[in-house]
């Protein structure tokens, strides 16, 4: 193993490590996996009633929906546990430490977002139960839920690209996070507020930009290369700009 | 090995530091002295290289440290000051991951976190969360992490804060084992750490250097010691033969009112090497004119009356 690879798997197994130690992670995984359980028997017990008769498809009455759920959770959840990333080593000194040692500064932010990458990877996999459970009822179409599962990985991917960003920038846990949720809002409802804008050539700009338009591409079984890199294009500009911001802290320090 | 020039640095407006030049050669042991709020922290950052100077340059084996490269920071072992760690590791699992960040293979690194928990006399809290040390076991367990791979530059932030009066003699102990193969700056406020531990000083005060040197140089500088003479008689006999004294005119005599009252000291200058010791001379003088003479004694100028000195206190 080349010394760079040696660095890079001991920050990621370092970082999930303390990721899988916070309690917090557990909460937000715990209420939020409760929370979308609630809303995926009450959607299954309206198409139950509703389905009587009819071919109604429980993939796009259940599954669909209970997807969108869990991305609107995910949303909530990464920027609450990115907040700590970097803000808590710079406020520790510890960052500092590291970056005193030979090792680079992209083996420690990339294994800093693969780790948080895989704590959410856990979680989605866990999501996958909903269908896992509902096969046993009826008819699931599986590359439907494998679509949306990769458009989850991807988004939760980005927003913890933009929460890894907004820790390196701040000492604060709370301004971290406080940025991020203004950030990740701005792109995920920003066709709304182009369309609010009244403006039909900004609309159709901001088409290209906002999350929801890609992931719903995604979620609805278009897995477009369009649509996966728009979302690395996310992921590479927020860790590069977390680059630069680590080694800008040098100059000003 | 480390050379520093005209190093200069703002935060915004305010001075930390201006013009410090100073050079410590390979093997020795700097010791950077100061009140607190000095600038020796901002020192230590830049030569560590997490901070950059607003002026000057440092250079650590002839490289630049605002540009290190992989084999300088190979060559750094730092202490930051306030000994940050992840406290939700343990104590072997914490230095294990610095050594691996430092370079070092598995195998390596296991050996390294064994020979530097050793040194620091930390080999039995291996196993326990370093959250949960002590404040001088985490001061230690950080200066075993600086200690990784025996690096030939050790810059060490007030490496004895926190400790016990034993944990401060073992670490001082074993930065002076570390005299000749590694070349060491370490920064304190304490007098005793830089008399016992270092072999150069620079004195620094509100950012600027007010003294430097080795500590008997500054001594000698500051006009070696004194010699303190005590006697019982007349004051102005005791004037009179101590104006033969080399480079005393008029010597300044005070009662000693809690000797007897008629007990007098004067302060004289350590005569240097080169003049003929005039105390057997005036010992003679002194009895021969009736005198009791009951002290005759050196007083060594000590390092803490050239920091206060320097400092302007």
């Amino acid at each position: 193993m080349t010394a760079v690879l040696r660095q890079w798997s001991l920050v990621y197994k370092r970082e999930l490590g303390a990721l899988l130690s916070l309690p917090l992670y557990y909460i937000l995984c715990g209420i939020f996996f409760l929370l979308t359980s609630l809303i995926y028997l009450a959607s299954l017990a309206e198409f139950a009633r509703q389905a009587e008769g009819t071919t109604v498809n429980v993939t796009d009455s259940v599954i669909r929906p209970v997807f969108h759920v869990v991305h609107f959770f995910l949303l909530v959840q990464v920027p609450l546990l990115t907040m700590r990333i970097f803000s808590e080593d710079q406020q520790s000194g510890m960052l500092d430490l590291l970056q005193t040692t030979p090792m680079r500064d992209w083996p420690l932010l990339t294994g800093k977002f693969a780790a948080m990458v895989t704590a959410m990877a856990v979680y989605i996999v866990l999501t996958v139960s909903f269908p896992l459970a509902t096969s046993f009822m009826g008819e699931v179409e599986w590359p439907v839920v494998a679509g949306s599962v990769l458009a989850l990985l991807a988004s939760a991917s980005a927003y913890a690209a933009v929460g890894v960003f907004f820790s390196a920038v701040t000492e604060s846990q709370v301004v971290a996070a406080v940025l991020s949720y203004v950030t990740l809002f701005l792109l995920v409802f920003l066709q709304v507020f182009a369309q609010a804008a009244g403006v039909p050539a900004l609309a159709d700009a901001a088409l290209h930009f906002a999350v929801m338009e890609h992931l719903e591409a995604i979620l609805s079984g278009n897995i477009a290369a369009m649509n996966v890199t728009y979302f690395a294009g996310l992921v590479a500009v927020f860790l590069f700009f977390t680059a630069r911001r680590l080694s800008m802290r040098r100059a000003r320090a | 090995m480390i050379e520093v020039n005209g190093l200069t640095k703002f935060y915004g407006p305010t001075r930390s530091i201006e013009d410090l030049s100073f050079g410590v050669p390979r093997g020795d042991i700097l010791g950077f002295l100061g009140p607190n709020g000095a600038g020796k922290s901002t020192t230590m950052r830049i030569l560590s290289g997490i901070s950059r100077p607003t002026r000057g340059s440092a250079r650590i084996d002839g490289e630049d440290v605002q540009q290190p490269s992989e084999s300088l920071r190979r060559k750094i072992g730092y202490l930051p000051e306030n000994s940050p760690f992840y406290g939700d590791m343990t104590l072997g699992g914490y230095l294990r991951f610095m050594a691996g960040v430092k370079g070092f293979s598995g195998r390596e690194a296991r050996r390294e976190m064994e020979r530097t928990t050793e040194l620091v006399d930390l080999a039995g809290a291996r196993h326990r969360l370093v959250r949960n040390l002590s404040r001088g076991m985490r001061q230690r367990a950080c200066l075993a992490q600086a200690l990784i791979g025996s690096p030939p530059v050790l810059i060490l932030d007030e490496p004895t804060v926190g400790l016990d009066p034993s944990q401060i003699n073992d670490v001082r102990r074993l930065i002076r084992s570390l005299a000749g193969q590694s070349t060491v700056i370490l920064s304190t406020h304490i007098l005793p750490e830089v008399e016992l531990v270092c072999t150069r000083v620079v004195i620094i005060a509100n950012g600027r250097i007010a003294a430097q040197g080795t500590p008997e140089e500054l001594v000698h500088r500051e006009g070696g010691g004194r010699v303190a003479v005590l006697v019982r008689g007349a004051k102005g006999v005791f004037q009179e033969k101590l104006s033969r004294w080399p480079g005393v005119r008029d010597p300044e005599v005070s009662s000693q009112p809690r000797m007897g009252e008629d007990v007098w000291q004067a302060l004289l200058p350590m005569p240097t090497g080169k003049d003929r010791d005039p105390r057997p001379e005036l010992a003679r003088a002194l009895v021969e004119a009736g005198l009791d003479l009951l002290e005759m004694r050196p007083e060594q100028l000590r390092l803490e009356d050239i920091f206060l000195r320097a400092i302007g206190k």
